[in-house]
């Protein structure tokens, strides 16, 4: 696909012929499998005369001069020139170039020679990603490149990933930017595509690549191209579909009825309180319930049906698809799916001097879900505190709940029960889509050639419409409603970007430059309206309308409206010198309406150096040995404008509400939603990228490495004033921190024979570190862990962004002679609550005491030190092997899983090993209804855990009917394969799940994880 | 053709370099609300200005400040689920709260946003286009006496707060405010409660329910004057009794017997003829109630944060778990559940004594017992299953208002302050209140404070009152009569958890500053001043 780009070029240039010369055909094949190759351009060597090959590699070419040179060229192949002489049949056999590097990228704005690329720019091509079959493809680039981080929020189907390029930047929203076809998107946005429909992925880490979205692209850009069609292609129909079986890979040893009763007795006891089950009562316990069984779906089915479409006529080429995902959940049966019909359809068309294109897609997903990570919500979390004794339901039908037992567990009850109530569905339907023209002035003028004119309109038009039933039923005093309820909402989002941009390129002899410059202008709008009301008609979530309630009294409605407006101005020049010495420059001004009278504007400049050694004369004789060396450097700035809209003013909210009078009339009382601060302005990101690239073996054996210092200054971030302010503290430009790491991909691929093996790895480590915050206390601190432990994730001047802290723990006292023991310098008890059995804080500020904050200290960080992808793909006799492993290390989970608040919630069977006497355990401590020393109630590093892990991501077998085979069927390509996803996760961690995202202040933090899937699949690939 | 695609190319991009410089598509205005710059112009807009100082003295946001004191008293255990459930509020009980007690930060958060309201709404009076006459005067009274009960608040949970009494135009400049002394609080509060008393009208028709009138001025004045006075014994606090003064007016015994007097004999307010009348949901804002906080199920709130819960939370904490038997019985939380020593200090056949607790296995078939389950519960303001209403989350939608002053109290505080100087006169207030309850027959014929404090035991049981009346009465008296309280009868299951907890006379029954303020202030300006504390 490649391809496309420079077929597109050259065939601006066959225009129109006169009549004289010879005619000239031929074919080109292959050198590696001599199979023909398609779209080869074909041209007379200083003429606009050419053509392309066609599918099977035929061209035919008129008017050639005798004497004349013609030049046969092909993206990953070396350019042949053949002199004309009589012959009139000219063949060729093309072999691939060895210098890879001479691929194409997609740059913003435009696309370069990868051989002249000046940043780090990472590519992963659509192919790649298809070998995954994930919902968003944006999780398919896990692995897949060094330096960016990716991780599930949650295995629920449709669940948001978390995307850290280069390491968290910001305190705040550190997501990338994403360019859908020139569309700027959020990451949630990007859920209406389908992997089969997308060309390539770049990701521009650099500073200098990202900066020519200014303002945008402080935590890097990522851009995705869809596919396009081929000019001069017959119709090609490629279905691609697979169906798999999901499960959960790990379920939680818990402990079970009897050992429940024993462990929640024994905490009464060691309270000196009597026995919370009497023996009698035990005896009548009949259930042990495997709560987790309950909430996990077995064998939830996943699969996925594409089917696309491609080709093109000499003036215009399409590609259309229609697909269709479905993907249940592996907890929550029936209520956790993601149902996504999508369509596209692409297409251009030149008319001369001007090419017209676009594309529209549509989609419409249908999605249920619970709380994937929350230890109050209805999740997973049920399921490991529900008490073992509690039948799901009792032999009249009723539903078992803690409460029957006399059990108080608050937000914890019968997860089966609540499921049963909740019902709620998503269903989005989105519009996008856009339109393009392009003038290329070269057509009208030889003094004007290498001049274009492109201007693009592209926008989204989404509704997310959400209709949930909540019926009338009591399960327990924290689970009840008076009434049956119908809700729903609506949420419209509304987005245009308009963008004009020139370019000209010209070669001077060995000069060669392209300045770029451009404008865009860019407005996104959100609307939303809410309604709910009671006491329905009919009693059903079919039913649920809400002219089917009948409660006047009871109706509750709101809606707003939010919108936000970006203006810019943007320049890049290009430049090389000999294809050796490469310059880039760019600048953007960005104006933002998030941004009061004093900072509207910012402007983001960078440049960037590079230097292909390898090209040089006195490196001739090293070329058999290195066959690429290229040294890259680059500079640039970058902002973000991630806040939410009007954050420099302070709005007047109405919600102080009062009552006045003997009827108690409602008045809406007003203040300011926050202070203001109008001197607000962009977070920049500042980043230095040095890099090298260096291929070996005829490029069979290629290594980048980059190593960059990203630097990112005046966050937005709410700074915590004093409460006595009095109101919600305004956004500041509060601090910066800073990330520097290396990053290594090396990739080996080669033909021994019949066998073709490639493999790559690739690796980077990261380095964040807080530079400054900008509040008194040098410090930000968030992220709730067990109930009432508030503040577990910090970061302050040294610390990288956002790791926990709590108390540091040193063992169990074993006996009460080591709690005398453990005194401070006047003698007195650093724990005088503590009893045997009990956890020994360290008293780290050393004053004598275990006093809550001054004792904190760092005990552990969400963020990896290592992350990695290896890649391995065996190819022989039509079989194929793909593997792809994905590593993150060193990183931390907190386990916030057991609500320690509730003295009857269910242990995790590991806590069997609980201290129970001198020498029992120097882990677990005792367990105890009342724990004056704190051992639970305290964030301390009992909660940390190694949360490393390495994932076999997906390792797939395929076979490839050979040719003979598909031309008798007569099909281009047949592929057949069995895959599994997360076929075996290496961890040491104990929970569901190692693999935790969120944001800076929830990152690593797990609440009962709805777990990623192991899935088992069967698909096909049929191209006709 | 190909011109026409020429010129507007070129035509495009010329338009599109304008728009990309042009202000007007940058600059938004929020189409949902206004901006500050637009608003505060009229009496409308000032009005609901006010209003949002309203809502932070009726907010309730986890920190409902009669509660805290009932548990802090001999009039209520904690409760709760477990030890662990609500722990900030345990802490409190067992006299061992930290800096990081989340309600004490919650407390100052909730006073100091108040004070915000009120201080921003007073900068912005001036800005608004008056055209009813005295509309300024009375919103300014009520403003002042409503950012008097903010400070009021924090003097007695804090003592030594920083003294804010304007908006300041950058947040910088609130990170250096000291601490001010007890002194100089009670001095800027007793200006406030003068001014409203200056303006503040004496009726309020039906229609206001709920604003602030002149008796609410004056019982406030009585209150804070009593604390004053009795708080002057604690060297540390730096107060001398007799001396509360806006700098011009000293607040003194006479002056505050004076506004009693007031009350009493201009006859706006009386004492309903029967005492569970007062508590009757049906019956809210009645002749004896002064100021009610107003809470309504009208606002349909459904947020769990605090400040946006707009019926009576609390309420829900009150109720017994799990209640079956009593179809008004609605599930609550069992916290702040009534003491035994309570329920010993009404004496024999006292009305007020089943109005005030609700006797759980009387009324009651079955319910989970929670921790220091007494089977008792506040039955004055306890959720009722007859109101629940649909919309938002029914539990924090409870319609009853919470009765912050009634006649009762001035009656009682009026003898109180007379029992020196006129002993009949104080005799004669006293009975009216206790023979309402008891009939005639229990009439005195003389009294001491004792019976004072035994009346207002028990008249104002579950209101809130019982802590600051220990306190003012002497850190010893309030440690014997606290630490006395924690007995239970013979055959409780759970004894343990009644356990005596001591009261520390060096809290001064206060809070410590929040420790997340201390951080957020410039360092070393807030310090703890409470001996407790340091």
């Amino acid at each position: 696909m490649k391809q496309t780009i420079l077929a597109l070029f050259f065939i601006a240039c066959s225009l129109a012929l006169t009549a004289q010369g010879l005619q000239i055909k031929g074919a080109v094949t292959s050198a590696d499998d001599g199979q023909p190759v398609p779209g080869v351009s074909v041209f007379v060597k200083g003429t606009t005369t050419g053509t392309m090959t066609d599918m099977d590699g035929y061209y035919s070419l008129g008017n050639v001069p005798v004497n004349s040179t013609l030049v046969f060229s092909f993206v990953g192949m070396k350019t042949q020139e053949v002199v004309v002489t009589e012959s009139t049949t000219i063949d060729i056999v093309m072999a691939s170039d060895v210098e890879l590097i001479d691929e194409v990228v997609v740059v913003g704005y435009g696309t370069q020679k990868k051989s002249l690329v000046t940043g780090a720019i990472a590519k992963v091509e659509g192919d790649d990603l298809r070998k995954a079959a994930d919902m968003r493809v944006t999780q398919a680039l896990q692995g897949k490149t060094a330096g960016v981080v990716i991780t599930a929020n949650s295995g629920q189907p449709g669940s948001q990933i978390s995307v850290r390029i280069r390491g968290t930047g910001t305190n705040g929203d550190a997501e990338p930017l994403y360019i859908i076809d020139g569309l700027p998107m959020s990451g949630a946005g990007t859920d209406f595509l389908n992997a089969t429909d997308i060309e390539s992925i770049e990701v521009l880490k650099d500073a200098a690549s990202a900066a020519i979205y200014g303002a945008r692209g402080a935590n890097g850009v990522v851009l995705i191209t869809t596919k396009t069609g081929k000019t001069n292609t017959r119709l090609s129909v490629t279905y691609d579909g697979y169906y798999g079986v999901q499960n959960p890979w790990k379920k939680i040893p818990l402990l079970n009825s009897s050992e429940y009763v024993m462990m929640i007795n024994e905490a009464a006891i060691n309270a000196g309180q009597s026995p919370v089950f009497s023996p009698s009562q035990i005896e009548s316990f009949t259930a042990d319930t495997d709560w987790q069984d309950e909430m996990f779906s077995y064998n939830a089915p996943k699969q996925s049906h594409s089917l696309s479409f491609t080709g093109g006529s000499d003036k215009l080429e399409y590609s259309s698809s229609l697909s269709y995902f479905a993907q249940d959940g592996i907890v929550a049966k029936d209520k956790s799916h993601f149902d996504r019909i999508t369509y596209r359809l692409n297409a251009t068309g030149t008319f001369g001097f001007f090419k017209l294109g676009g594309n529209v897609n549509l989609a419409n997903i249908q999605n249920q879900g619970i709380d994937p990570n929350s230890h109050f919500g209805l999740s997973l979390d049920q399921a490991l505190n529900m008490p073992p004794i509690v039948p799901v339901k009792f032999s009249d039908g009723t539903w078992g709940t803690p409460e029957s037992y006399g059990l108080g567990l608050q937000e914890i009850s019968n997860p089966v029960a609540l499921l049963s109530y909740n019902n709620s569905k998503w269903r989005t339907n989105k519009l996008i889509g856009g339109l393009f023209g392009e003038v290329d002035f070269g057509k009208f003028s030889k003094a004007l050639e290498g001049l274009t004119f492109r201007s693009t309109f592209g926008g989204e038009y989404s509704m997310v419409m959400n209709d949930s039933y909540t019926p009338e039923y009591y399960l327990d005093a924290m689970h009840f409603t008076t009434s049956d309820r119908a809700s729903k909402s609506m949420q419209l989002y509304t987005r245009w970007n308009f963008e004009n941009i020139f370019t000209y390129s010209r070669r001077i002899d060995v000069h060669n430059f392209t300045l770029m410059a451009g404008t865009t202008a860019y407005k996104d709008m959100y609307e939303n309206l809410s309604a709910s009301k009671a006491d329905l008609i009919f009693d059903d979530f079919e039913h649920s309308y809400i002219d089917n309630a009948t409660d006047p009294e009871s109706v509750d409605a709101g809606g707003g409206y939010s919108e936000h407006t970006v203006a810019s101005l943007f320049a890049r020049l290009n430049y090389d010198l000999m294809d050796r010495y490469m310059l880039t420059a760019t600048v953007r001004r960005d104006g933002s309406s998030r941004f009061g009278d004093e900072n509207k504007y910012g402007i983001f400049p960078s440049a960037s150096l590079g230097w292909v050694i390898s090209r040089e004369p006195f490196m001739a004789n090293l070329n058999d040995i290195i066959n690429v060396l290229k040294l890259r450097a680059s500079w640039g700035q970058n902002g973000s404008e991630n806040i939410g809209d009007f954050g420099y003013t302070s709005v007047i909210g109405n919600a102080n509400i009062y009552y006045f009078g003997d009827s108690k009339t409602q008045y809406n009382g007003t203040q300011p939603t926050r202070i203001a601060n109008p001197s607000l302005k962009w977070e920049t990101s500042e980043q230095t990228n040095f890099g090298l690239d260096f291929g070996t073996l005829n490029s069979t054996l290629t290594l980048t490495l980059d190593y960059y210092i990203k630097t990112t200054k005046d966050w937005l971030v709410v700074a915590p004033v004093p409460m006595l302010v009095g109101n919600s503290a305004p956004y500041i430009n509060g601090g910066s921190v800073r990330n520097s790491g290396i990053e290594a991909e090396v990739s080996y691929r080669r033909n021994f024979g019949k066998l073709y093996l490639s493999a790559s790895v690739n690796g980077a480590f990261n380095r964040n570190e807080v530079l400054d915050i900008r509040n008194t206390e040098k410090r930000l601190q968030g992220g709730d862990g067990g109930f009432g432990q508030s503040g577990i994730l910090y970061a302050e001047v040294g610390t990288p962004m956002g790791v926990f802290y709590g108390l540091k723990t040193d063992g169990i006292f074993q006996n009460q002679g080591e709690i005398d023991a453990y005194v401070n310098s006047d003698g007195g008890l650093i724990q005088p609550s503590a009893k045997p059995g009990d956890i020994r804080f360290v008293d780290s500020d050393g004053n004598g005491s275990i006093d809550g904050d001054a004792d904190r200290v760092t005990i552990g960080s969400p963020y990896p030190d290592f992350t990695g992808g290896f890649n391995f793909t065996a190819e022989m006799y039509g079989f194929d092997l793909n593997m792809f492993i994905y590593a993150a290390l060193g990183q931390e989970i907190y386990d916030a899983t057991r609500r320690w608040d509730m003295n009857s919630a269910n242990y995790r069977a590991d806590w069997l090993d609980r201290w129970t006497g001198e020498g029992t355990s120097n882990y677990y401590p005792r367990i105890s209804n009342v724990d004056a020393n704190k051992n639970m109630q305290t964030v301390s590093d009992f909660y940390i855990h190694d949360g490393s892990f390495v994932r076999l991501r997906n390792i797939s077998l395929g076979y490839s009917l050979p040719s003979a085979a598909t031309k008798f069927l007569s099909i281009n390509r047949l592929r057949i394969y069995v895959a599994a996803e997360n076929l075996m996760t290496f961890t040491k961690y104990l929970g569901y799940d190692p693999e935790i995202g969120g944001g800076v202040f929830s990152n690593g933090i797990d609440h009962g994880i709805y777990p990623q899937p192991r899935t088992l699949m069967t698909g096909i690939n049929v191209t006709f | 053709m190909k011109k026409s695609i020429i010129y507007s190319s070129l035509f495009l991009a010329l338009l599109m370099g304008i728009s990309a410089c042009s202000k007007d598509f940058l600059e938004l205005e929020p189409k949902t609300g206004q901006t500050e710059a637009n608003y505060y112009k009229n009496e409308t807009e000032a009005f609901l200005a006010m209003t949002a100082v309203y809502d932070a003295y009726a907010v309730q946001n986890w920190v409902f400040i009669p509660l805290m004191a009932d548990i802090w008293s001999d009039d209520a255990f904690c409760g709760a689920a477990n030890i662990n459930d609500m722990s900030q509020w345990h802490e409190m009980e067992m006299f061992s709260m930290t800096p990081e007690n989340n309600s004490s930060s919650d407390l100052w958060n909730r006073c100091y946003s108040g004070i915000y309201r009120a201080n921003l709404y007073l900068q912005k009076q001036e800005g608004v286009d008056w055209k009813t006459e005295g509309l300024k005067d009375r919103f300014e009274g009520e403003v002042k006496f409503l950012r008097a009960t903010f400070y009021w608040d924090l003097v007695r949970h804090y003592g030594f707060v920083p003294l804010i009494t304007e908006v300041l135009p950058n947040v910088e400049d609130y990170k250096n405010i000291p601490q001010s002394t007890p002194d100089e609080i009670f001095t800027f509060m007793a200006g406030d409660l003068l001014d409203a008393l200056a303006v503040l009208p004496t009726d309020i028709p039906s229609n206001e329910s709920g604003r602030i009138s002149r008796a609410a001025v004056q019982l406030l004045l009585a209150r804070v004057y009593l604390y004053h006075t009795g708080m002057s014994a604690i060297s540390g606090m730096g107060l001398t009794a007799e001396q509360w003064s806006d700098g011009t007016t000293t607040i003194n015994k006479t002056f505050v017997r004076n506004a009693l007097e007031e009350i009493i004999t201009g006859q706006r307010y009386i004492l309903l003829s029967d005492y569970a009348d007062i508590f009757d949901w049906e019956n809210q804002n009645n002749e004896e109630s002064i100021l009610e906080i107003q809470y309504s199920e009208k606002a349909k709130s459904g947020d769990w944060g605090g400040w946006n819960i707009n019926g009576n939370f609390a309420s829900l904490w009150l109720g017994p778990r799990n209640p079956v038997g009593d179809e008004n019985a609605f599930p609550g939380w069992s916290i702040a559940v009534p003491t035994w020593d309570l329920a010993d200090a009404f004496e024999a056949g006292d009305p007020r004594k089943y109005v005030t607790i609700y006797d759980a296995d009387a009324n009651l078939t079955s319910y989970t017992k929670g921790f220091q389950n007494t089977g008792m519960f506040n039955k004055k303001y306890m959720a009722s299953s007859k109101y629940i209403f649909q919309g938002g989350d029914p539990q924090h939608n409870f319609p009853r208002n919470f009765i912050d002053m009634r006649f009762a109290e001035v009656l009682l505080t009026a003898a109180e302050l007379w029992l020196t100087d006129d002993p009949g006169k104080a005799r004669d207030y006293f009975n009216r209140v206790r023979t309402r309850s008891l009939g005639e027959a229990s009439a005195k014929t003389s009294i001491t404070l004792d019976d004072i404090y035994n009346e207002r035991r028990v008249e104002f049981a579950g209101e809130g009152l019982r802590k600051w009346d220990l306190l003012r009465r002497g850190l010893d008296y309030a440690a014997a009569e606290i630490n006395g309280s924690f007995h239970y009868p013979a055959g409780v299951p759970n004894p343990e958890e009644f356990a005596v907890r001591t009261f520390d006379p060096d809290s001064w029954g206060m809070f410590p500053i929040p420790a997340g303020e201390i951080r957020n202030m410039n360092a070393g300006v807030l310090k703890q001043m409470v001996p407790a504390y340091l």
